[in-house]
């Protein structure tokens, strides 16, 4: 069932998101104080970096609706809709599939977990363009036992070129070292994440489970 | 602006001691080559320079494009947006409120615009922002030249003479709007030559070059001709048409291209500071310098219809370097090098510095008068603080706290 749900999330045609309004003055930088479909995902973004995934899960919901797991939209709403999906995606990663996002994705039952993180795997695979993706698709990876190879090469190459994007990544990248018996990449790890200061995150891999 | 207020000069030099060359030191320009031209009129557009200037026969830029309109209709309190909004951008907007039109080009040298637009250095005292290094090299400086000033340069009528045209220049109160750096101190004389209401002179004020730079820049027939109804050569333009006759123009045109000027200051070096024992962090360093001034052209594109500014996205032919500095997971992701691959902005160079230090250094030199390796940040407008930069230089030291 959970699959089904996956799969005609994935073959959901591009839902129509609001066409951003008018005020983004200088054509870049100033955010649209008027869309609040960008106030929406804006908040949950921050909601998700602080830790709290089921708020900003519903955070996102509220605006989105089913919308935010259609495959793919195009037009002046698109990248408000990736980045909709991709908060979803990494809160399903780091909830470990516990919250539900819609569509019989995410719960309590394994299977809905394993949907969701299927789901967040895929997603997060079609965008993983630029260091901040790939670590996200990392996050997902781990969360399966087929992926966190994959993800321990990932998080290791954007380590390697001093581009990891978040203390998550870090804190990953010493777990999945560590795991593979790489005691001094995952001690450098764990020094560089410590680093960051980041409140909500455990780096010290003896922590973790 | 100096306004006359600038280095007092108390000693008159001897203006005579320098005799007015007889003949012109530098040949005619002629017209510039078709192909050339042609070249530069694409470059014009792969540049986008219409969103800043306007530019005769082009259409300017739409307004959410426009970097000068969309900045006026904020301050005049005509941009469509909340009130309350308005307000706020208001307090913040003080570059590219104002950059000159690009019209009557033909009274400069060709050859000078080539080599100002290769490396531009400030103009025009009263703005605070400049003509930003683009991303060209001299040949492509030279087409763009080309195609703003195509016609050939007229020949130099007969030299003026120098002592009256440095009475002129006190007399019709120059120096009220124009620096003249190097030069003997003026002061404008009491009484304006012509009526300005407050807007043209604003205009005037923020707009006037320093004449320093005129025997380079300006073709001498030209300079004489401007000086004799500048509206007529540049409708809407800010000096306004000053009661002189061609002896007079002829006159304060020797005083701009012959006086002797004191040489230029050399570049001071840029001091970088020490890093600071204290700590910093990502919530300091991005409200002092990333969200107060790099954000605007290095942003999210997620959070803009894709158009993250001309330092992620392109624009102002810039390739996208995908950078974004609007938050931690933006700068630690670096930005995409000339080989297409991502590259860590805090890597050091060979000197130690990190690039995004260097960047922001180099701005510094900038200004300065040298012409560092690394294009100055931000590009064209007021270095970020020496004590600012230091904070950014600490935070990356120290680990890039969150």
């Amino acid at each position: 069932m959970s699959r089904l749900a996956l799969a005609l999330s994935l073959a959901v045609t591009a839902a129509i998101v609001g066409p951003p309004n008018r005020a983004d003055a200088c054509g870049n930088s100033v955010r649209r104080l008027v869309d609040s479909g960008q106030e929406y995902v804006q908040k949950a973004d921050l909601l998700l970096a602080k830790g709290q995934h089921r708020k900003a899960v519903s955070t996102i919901r509220e605006a989105f609706g089913d919308k935010a797991l259609a495959a793919d939209m195009k037009g002046p709403g698109a990248h408000l809709h990736r980045r909709a999906q991709r908060i979803l995606a990494l809160a399903v990663a780091r909830s470990g599939g516990d919250i539900a996002i819609g569509m019989g994705l995410g719960g309590a039952s394994k299977s809905r977990k394993d949907a969701a993180i299927a789901w967040a795997v895929l997603t997060l695979r079609l965008q993983a363009d630029a260091p901040a993706q790939t670590a996200d698709l990392a996050e997902a990876l781990a969360r399966q036992a087929s992926g966190r190879a994959e993800a321990h090469d990932l998080l290791k190459g954007l380590a390697d070129g001093d581009l990891m994007p978040t203390a998550e990544g870090w804190a990953l990248l010493a777990e999945l070292s560590k795991e593979r018996g790489d005691v001094e990449t995952s001690k450098r790890a764990v020094e560089r994440c410590m680093k960051t200061y980041a409140r909500h995150v455990k780096c010290d891999v003896t922590e973790q489970t | 602006m100096s306004c006359g207020t600038g280095r007092k000069d108390p000693v008159p030099r001897d203006i005579q001691a320098a005799p007015p060359p007889a003949i012109p030191q530098v040949a005619l320009e002629p017209a510039a080559d078709p192909a050339a031209v042609a070249r530069g009129q694409a470059l014009i557009d792969r540049f986008e320079c219409v969103r800043c200037h306007d530019l005769p026969g082009r259409e300017p830029a739409p307004l959410e494009k426009h970097c000068v309109r969309c900045h006026q209709d904020i301050l005049a309190g005509q941009f469509p947006a909340p009130a309350e909004t308005l307000r706020e951008w208001q307090g913040h907007i003080t570059h590219l409120t104002d950059v000159p039109a690009l019209r009557g080009l033909d009274r400069f040298r060709r050859a000078w615009l080539a080599g100002w637009l290769h490396a531009p250095h400030d103009l025009r005292p009263g703005l605070d922002s400049t003509m930003p290094r683009l991303a060209l090299g001299t040949a492509k400086a030279a087409d763009l030249a080309a195609a703003l000033i195509p016609d050939a340069e007229l020949a130099a009528p007969p030299t003026g003479e120098l002592a009256r045209g440095r009475a002129l220049f006190g007399d019709k109160s120059c120096a009220l709007c124009h620096r003249f750096s190097g030069a003997p101190n003026i002061a404008p004389s009491a009484r304006l030559p012509v009526p300005l209401d407050d807007a043209q002179l604003q205009r005037g004020l923020a707009q006037a070059p320093d004449l320093r730079f005129t025997r380079e820049r300006m073709r001498p027939a030209a300079l004489v001709a401007w000086l004799l109804d500048p509206p007529r050569h540049k409708p809407g333009t800010p000096m306004p048409k000053i009661p002189l006759d061609e002896a007079d123009a002829r006159a304060l045109a020797a005083y701009l291209t012959d006086v002797p000027l004191d040489p230029l200051p050399a570049p001071k070096p840029v001091q970088r500071l020490p890093i600071l024992e204290r700590r910093v962090t990502w919530a300091e360093v991005e409200a002092k310098i990333f969200k107060r001034t790099c954000w605007h052209c290095h942003s999210d594109p997620d959070y803009a219809r894709g158009d993250g500014g001309p330092g992620n996205s392109g624009g102002y032919g810039f390739t996208p370097r995908r950078l974004d500095l609007a938050s931690y997971t933006g700068i630690s992701s670096g930005s995409v090098g000339d080989d297409g691959k991502r590259r860590s902005v805090f890597a050091p160079l060979p000197d130690g510095t990190p690039r995004i230090v260097a960047h922001m250094l180099a701005r510094h030199a900038e200004v300065e008068g040298a012409a560092p390796e690394l294009r100055g940040m931000p590009l064209g407008l007021t270095p970020v603080p020496l004590a600012d930069i230091q904070l950014v230089d600490t935070w990356i030291a120290q680990g890039r706290p969150q």
